[in-house]
């Protein structure tokens, strides 16, 4: 059972080194060294799908000029797969500016979360953060004018029928549905011409947590007022503010790794998600203020989850965050960090160690069809 | 409509979505904790409510605020209807 980044096999030592945003000497040499060796490229292949991180460790490999070392056919791979998402990417980025000028007239302020933003500002290369959506903070008080907007620019809410290409509105009832039982309102897609970005697909968060045991209790409109204006690829826009985009990220990390929805679909251990954490901290450590991070996660009952996220981040990424901070949100019992199923009454615990479960995807056999009775109960309701 | 009359019709509406104390509704008894109404079936008592006040909730006011117990439904109500 591994329990530090030196004890797991090469494969995914530079699975995690390649993941990150900077590469200093000695990682350098590491990946050099780890490359020189025999390595089994369909584990690396597989690892570097699922979490999102192929591109990026493309990116680096080309860099170092080490693209040799690689199987042809799976560089081959990695090669359009990162020309695809620079493809899809700029597409978002270009729709980002056109719904964002349309919400600027109307006066409404939302905030680009996660990987939107991150592509453009922290990541080395637009491909090398992929994302699916935009992802907007709202103040749900502007769902209704937000949504409208969406429709004029060719939006549905609804969901995608993979089988005959189209968009199926949702009902009244599915979207409250939705709206009651998650933090976000049914997504809005709009389909297009690109055969790389099919359908565009944007997530209107009206919280940054979740529904079901949260112990947390973060204003969203406390959020929107402190925002920061940034600009992306020309388009004016904003984030939350440094302190609170962490925050978010630690939360959204956090929700995602301990609720079942996520972990069924093997969506909940991302090393992306990690890696955004590791690379905000390390672009913006000038203007990341921590006492404020601390007070204000502490004051907001999200100090557990923020270190959840810290926590884990250290783990695969060295000291990415400060001692002291790590420190000062430390709990005392810390049992909950092997727990998962929290939207239940007593959450569970994980049988395998934090690695195993990062790259394992049988950790999913671990989970009873009794502990999703929740989410399937969702399910259901939506397809009525 | 009074507001006595209206709460008798809120109760009616709470007791049939209940899945919990369905023969204990009062004015300030938790829909949620006491009558087991979670958000999926809130959905379905909203629905309800609109259908036998005529009214339309707006997606703004679908929170567990505005439809806690039957006292605070039918305040909710009592500003909607047509005076």
């Amino acid at each position: 059972m591994p329990a530090t980044v030196s004890e797991l096999t090469k494969e995914r030592q530079l699975i995690l080194l390649c993941s990150r945003g900077t590469l200093n000497e000695e990682h350098q040499t590491q990946i050099k060294e780890l490359m020189s060796e025999r390595l089994d490229w369909k584990e690396i292949l597989y690892q570097g799908i699922t979490h999102r991180t192929l591109n990026l460790m493309y990116y680096h490999i080309k860099n170092l000029e080490l693209t040799d070392k690689v199987e042809e056919e799976v560089l081959k791979v990695m090669k359009t797969q990162s020309k695809v998402y620079a493809i899809r990417n700029k597409q978002y980025f270009e729709e980002i500016d056109n719904i964002l000028s349309k919400l600027n007239e109307q006066g409404i302020r939302v905030a680009i979360l996660k990987g939107n933003f991150l592509a453009a500002k922290v990541y080395p290369s637009i491909e090398t953060r992929t994302f699916n959506d935009l992802d907007f903070l709202i103040n749900i008080a502007d769902g209704d004018k937000i949504v409208e907007i969406l429709e004029q620019l060719g939006y549905v809410q609804g969901q995608y029928d993979d089988a005959t290409g189209e968009i199926i509105p949702s009902s009244k009832k599915q979207k409250r549905i939705h709206q009651m039982a998650t933090t976000e309102l049914q997504e809005a897609l709009k389909k297009t011409d690109n055969p790389f970005t099919p359908l565009l697909q944007v997530d209107l968060n009206f919280s940054v947590l979740w529904k079901g045991n949260c112990p947390c209790d973060i204003n969203t409109a406390e959020l929107l007022e402190r925002v920061v204006e940034v600009d992306i690829n020309g388009a004016k826009t904003y984030i939350l503010d440094y302190e609170d985009f962490l925050i978010q990220l630690a939360c959204h990390l956090y929700k995602e790794a301990a609720l079942l929805n996520w972990i069924s679909d093997l969506r909940d251990l991302k090393i992306y998600k990690f890696a955004d954490i590791a690379m905000f901290v390390e672009k913006f450590s000038a203007q990341i203020k921590w006492d404020k991070l601390i007070n204000f996660s502490k004051k907001t009952g999200s100090d557990r989850i923020v270190y959840y996220a810290f926590y884990y981040t250290n783990l695969m990424y060295g000291q990415a965050i400060p001692e002291d901070v790590m420190k000062a949100l430390e709990p005392e019992d810390k049992e909950y960090l092997n727990e998962y199923g929290i939207e239940n009454e007593k959450p569970a615990k994980w049988q395998f160690d934090f690695f195993t479960r990062l790259f394992e995807t049988t950790r999913v056999l671990e989970v009873s069809e009794e502990a999703l009775e929740k989410r399937n109960q969702f399910w259901q309701a939506k397809g009525n | 409509m009074t507001e006595l009359e209206v709460k008798e019709k809120v109760k009616k509406i709470v007791e049939k979505n209940a899945v919990a104390n369905m023969s204990e509704v009062r004015e300030d008894s938790c829909i949620k904790d006491v009558h087991g109404i979670d958000s999926i079936k809130l959905v379905g008592l909203v629905g309800d409510i609109e259908e036998e006040f005529e009214i339309e909730v707006k997606s703004t006011e679908l929170n567990r605020e505005n439809f806690a117990n039957v006292g605070i439904i039918t305040d909710f109500v009592m500003k909607r209807l047509p005076q």
